[in-house]
């Protein structure tokens, strides 16, 4: 099978080639800009890693996996995790799609027909890394506010991934007499 | 209104007038009988336990008055002593009583691992109570603390709520269901 070519252009992940450029944003891919896709790194190691496509450097040189997740980790720490969570829910046969921050944060559509409009924002939290009640709270309100409903990805220790949903609601306080 | 007597002993609130006992624990399961685990019988008659939680809101709702030696416990005495028993008192306060005032039935959820049992109807009616635990809006919790809430919601078949009071006079509601 035909693999894509990612180039590396002033330190963006780009696709041109138009049949793969058509086959990845249909399925959630990337954003297209000019008939050109760009790659979030967690993407360009999702496509890397199953075999959908190389990332050739300046010199025409294919990068190997494990020196792309080098490079992309000194920018952004998460991005191993990000990759984790965006195969695990590629995997379950899920369109997902960049969030809206750099954070842990994707958008989720459960068909193709649900891409333009996903229904889920996953957020991802990581075992031993401590949350604020401030911060779920920030997430149910973007969610809401979105009109997206909201799922938590937790990581382990051991990569293994759970999910949960989030009810909220909030009462005012009743002061004493 | 019936305003109830309890007697301040130790870091409960006692009554001792088996009668007046009924009648409270009628009003809205407030209390535990002395002696008795499980309580089948509405019409039993004991010394009543309250709780420094229920005997503030007692307190608060003009149905209780606390003695000490002869003399009246103040409310602040009494949630002096609350506050020095346990650790954010208030924000566990808050929380019983917004439950209470929507009309459940708060109990204690020691047993579940929770700070609060809540039933819709009472305990020995509603079968499975919700379970509520309140935690500090300040404390980060671990994401392991989501996955037991809804881990604990899924094995006892009771909800379990993170119940927390943010600095804006609210309480925060938070539940969690596994999403497969």
């Amino acid at each position: 099978m035909r693999r894509a070519t990612i180039l590396l252009r002033n330190n963006e992940m780009v696709l041109e080639d138009p049949e793969f450029v058509q086959k990845f944003y249909s399925s959630g891919i990337g954003s297209l800009e000019r008939n050109i896709l760009k790659l979030a790194p967690f993407e360009v190691l999702y496509l890397v890693y199953t075999n959908k496509a190389c990332v050739l450097d300046n010199n025409g040189r294919i990068i190997p996996f494990d020196e792309l997740v080098r490079r992309f980790q000194k920018k952004d720490s998460d991005v191993w995790i990000k990759f984790m969570v965006y195969y695990d829910l590629r995997r379950r046969g899920l369109i997902v799609m960049k969030g809206y921050t750099s954070g842990l944060e994707l958008r989720v559509a459960e068909s193709k027909a649900e891409k333009d409009r996903p229904k889920i924002m996953v957020f991802g939290l990581v075992e031993g890394r401590k949350v604020k009640f401030s911060d779920i709270r920030l997430m149910v309100d973007r969610s809401t506010s979105l009109g997206k409903n909201i799922v938590l990805a937790i990581v382990d220790k051991e990569g293994n991934i759970t999910y949960y949903t989030i009810s909220f609601s909030r009462s005012h306080i009743r002061r004493s007499k | 209104m019936e305003k109830f007597k309890g007697e301040l002993v130790g870091d409960k609130v006692i009554l001792f007038d088996k009668e007046e006992a009924n009648r409270l624990y009628k009003l809205g399961f407030f209390g535990k009988f002395v002696g008795y685990r499980k309580v089948k019988d509405l019409e039993l008659r004991d010394y009543l336990e309250l709780s420094l939680l229920e005997s503030l809101y007692l307190m608060d709702e003009g149905l209780l008055k606390v003695y000490h030696m002869g003399r009246i416990v103040t409310r602040e005495e009494l949630l002096n002593i609350a506050r020095n028993k346990y650790e954010h008192f208030d924000d566990m306060y808050i929380v019983y009583r917004d439950l209470r005032k929507k009309g459940y039935v708060v109990k204690s959820g020691l047993k579940f691992g929770s700070t609060f049992a809540v039933y819709e109807h009472g305990p020995g009616i509603d079968h499975a109570p919700f379970l509520v635990h309140v935690m500090p809006y300040n404390e980060a919790i671990d994401p392991i603390e989501i996955v037991r809430a809804g881990r604990l919601s899924h094995s006892v078949r009771k909800k379990f709520i993170l119940a927390t009071v943010n600095p804006n006079n609210e309480i925060e509601y938070y539940s969690f269901s596994w999403f497969g």
